[in-house]
């Protein structure tokens, strides 16, 4: 542990003042675009801690959509890595989130960040957010999950029907599971930069 | 050579067209535990003269599944079986009941059964002949059908295959019978993960096959995983395949009685034969982005073409997944045990290098596999092949 640094009491506590959808504004610089998380969105490949979705259409009226995933943990960065690994399966960006206190140790070992291509934050005591690693933009590796977590985010955020060719029923069980009964609240336009 | 067996269970319908189909398997294990008779009945003749019947009396005062279905099972022909009520009487009637049922099914050797039993108990030996062996034999014996080949089934815990002078004591007292042809070995391996990586039990149980093969008898064994192509050097004559990882990992859950708590399917995985492990399916994805040839990973075959289609619905109860580890698994196996005695430990060696070097290549490339994905018992199995080597 750094002597200096603070650290958090629990991974929850860390949780607790670690805004992604801020976070991400932030250092995408995505100003215009709509937002939305949600904690520990079930029945994919992994559990993320934190799943953010930012959307906007463009000049024809096409709607984008990026995805990130977050896996908080206060210190064991390599277990982090490997639950953040699995999120690359169906989100465009995946994160790990850890202690401020404690980033020195996954810091010694970016490499495996950078080959993995897994984005690296640590977080203060105070919400402050610093970036150690952005990773760039990769198609989810399992065309399964993507498509799971799209007809459901089709559904419950778009307010889209998912029932088209690729349909299945275990984008069904995503929505029942994750989605059911939890009012979806889009913040819009929030952070001007 | 080895034979390869597909260990029935769940699904067995998979196991038996993948057998008459991709021609994956020389026999099978029959169990009762998911077969009624009547299913016995319909495997056809030729298949079950190269089969063997395992009554699983595992836990016997539990008949759970199509257990009921079979009157030798102790729970059911005592009406609720305790070790105390189940004396020479009813073991003997048991026997002929059971020997009855293999003979006229025609398998190709009598199976004595046996019950599972925790830890080391000192009474292992001396229990199991009460109970089984000796009324078993007597009825072998009675019976007349003595030109049959006699199995003698043994489940033994990782204590008791780690500690040499219980395997000694055991391996003594199975030689001791003239009238066994050989040993249906099952093991159990307490808290254990996808893959075996315990060098001190891999070393016993390699030790134990070679010893059991030393002494003349034949050894099959049951419940096997991947860990198979390890057993190929020891010499065994029957390695399996199943299904589900409940046919691939010997534990009892499925013949107690359930509990209450929710239960989840298992993940799909996928056997890769090129890194010898069973890999959960979402990571092909990931592979298939970095490798030139994923098919060459896969050992493709046509299962798998069916598995990476667009609208392929990937869940456990779809056999596709399972009849391709039926095929690349056969494959492996076949040019793995095409190697004589003297060469074949080499060649397993090699096998895990190869799978050792993909991992890294893919590590390399960034993928992060987690540990029951991941290539992390190879390191295990190549040090149980040089030491066990060596001390031979």
């Amino acid at each position: 542990m750094s002597s200096q640094e603070p650290e958090f009491r629990s991974e929850k506590d860390l949780a607790s003042v670690f805004s992604s959808e801020a976070c991400i504004r932030q250092g995408f610089r995505y100003s215009g675009w709509s937002s939305w998380e949600r904690d520990e969105l079930e029945g994919l490949f992994g559990i993320p801690d934190r799943i953010a979705v930012f959307w906007k259409n463009d000049a024809l009226g096409r709607r984008i959509v990026r995805t990130f995933a977050f896996e908080v943990k206060r210190h064991h960065w390599k277990r982090a890595l490997m639950q953040a690994y699995r999120y690359a399966s169906f989100a465009d960006y995946s994160f790990v989130v850890l202690d401020h206190a404690y980033v020195h140790r996954a810091v010694a070992g970016l490499s495996h960040f950078e080959r993995a291509n897994i984005g690296l934050l640590s977080v203060r005591l105070d919400g402050n957010v610093l970036w150690h690693l952005r990773p760039k933009h990769r198609k989810p590796y399992s065309e399964h999950m993507t498509h799971l977590l799209r007809a459901a985010l089709d559904v419950h955020l778009f307010g889209e029907d998912d029932r088209r060719p690729n349909s299945n029923r275990a984008s069904e069980t995503i929505l029942r599971v994750s989605f059911k009964q939890i009012p979806i609240v889009t913040r819009p336009h929030t952070i001007a930069l | 050579m080895a034979r390869l067996y597909h260990q029935l269970g769940h699904r067995f319908q998979w196991s038996l067209s993948s057998i008459q189909t991709d021609a994956t398997g020389d026999g099978t294990i029959v169990g009762p535990r998911y077969m009624a008779p009547q299913k016995v009945r319909a495997i056809p003749a030729a298949l079950r003269q190269s089969s063997l019947f395992d009554p699983q009396f595992f836990l016997p005062n539990s008949a759970r599944g199509k257990l009921p279905e079979y009157s030798f099972f102790p729970e059911v022909l005592s009406g609720g079986f305790t070790t105390e009520e189940w004396g020479p009487e009813m073991a003997r009637s048991c026997a002929d009941r059971c020997l009855s049922f293999q003979n006229a099914y025609e398998f190709e050797a009598v199976v004595i059964p046996t019950r599972f039993y925790e830890g080391m108990p000192s009474n292992f030996i001396s229990k199991q002949e009460a109970q089984f062996v000796v009324p078993f034999l007597q009825s072998i014996e009675a019976s007349g059908t003595n030109d049959r080949p006699v199995f003698l089934q043994l489940i033994l815990t990782d204590q008791m295959l780690k500690d040499e002078s219980y395997r000694s004591e055991l391996l003594n007292w199975v030689t001791s019978y003239p009238e066994l042809h050989g040993v249906y070995l099952v093991y159990y391996v307490h808290n254990r993960q996808k893959q075996i990586t315990d060098i001190q039990f891999l070393i016993g149980l390699l030790s134990f096959v070679g010893a059991i093969k030393s002494s003349g008898l034949s050894i099959a064994i049951g419940y096997a995983n991947t860990e198979s192509v390890l057993l190929l050097c020891a010499g065994a004559d029957i390695l399996t395949v199943g299904t589900y990882e409940n046919l691939r990992m010997f534990n009892l859950k499925s013949f107690e009685e359930p509990d209450e708590s929710p239960r989840r399917g298992p993940t799909p995985r996928i056997y890769v034969p090129r890194l010898m492990q069973w890999i959960d399916h979402q990571y092909i994805g990931a592979i298939g982005a970095v490798v030139e040839d994923l098919g060459e990973y896969l050992e493709d075959n046509e299962h798998s073409v069916r598995m990476f289609e667009p609208t392929y619905n990937w869940h456990f109860t779809k056999p596709e997944p399972y009849k391709h580890y039926f095929v690349s698994f056969a494959r492996q196996f076949r040019r793995l045990n095409s190697h004589g005695a003297d060469a074949i430990v080499d060649a397993v060696l090699e096998e895990c290098r190869r799978a050792t070097q993909g991992f890294e290549e893919l590590n390399e490339a960034g993928l992060v596999f987690s540990p029951e994905s991941g290539g992390g018992h190879l390191a295990s199995w190549m040090t149980t092949l040089n030491l066990w080597r060596g001390g031979r």
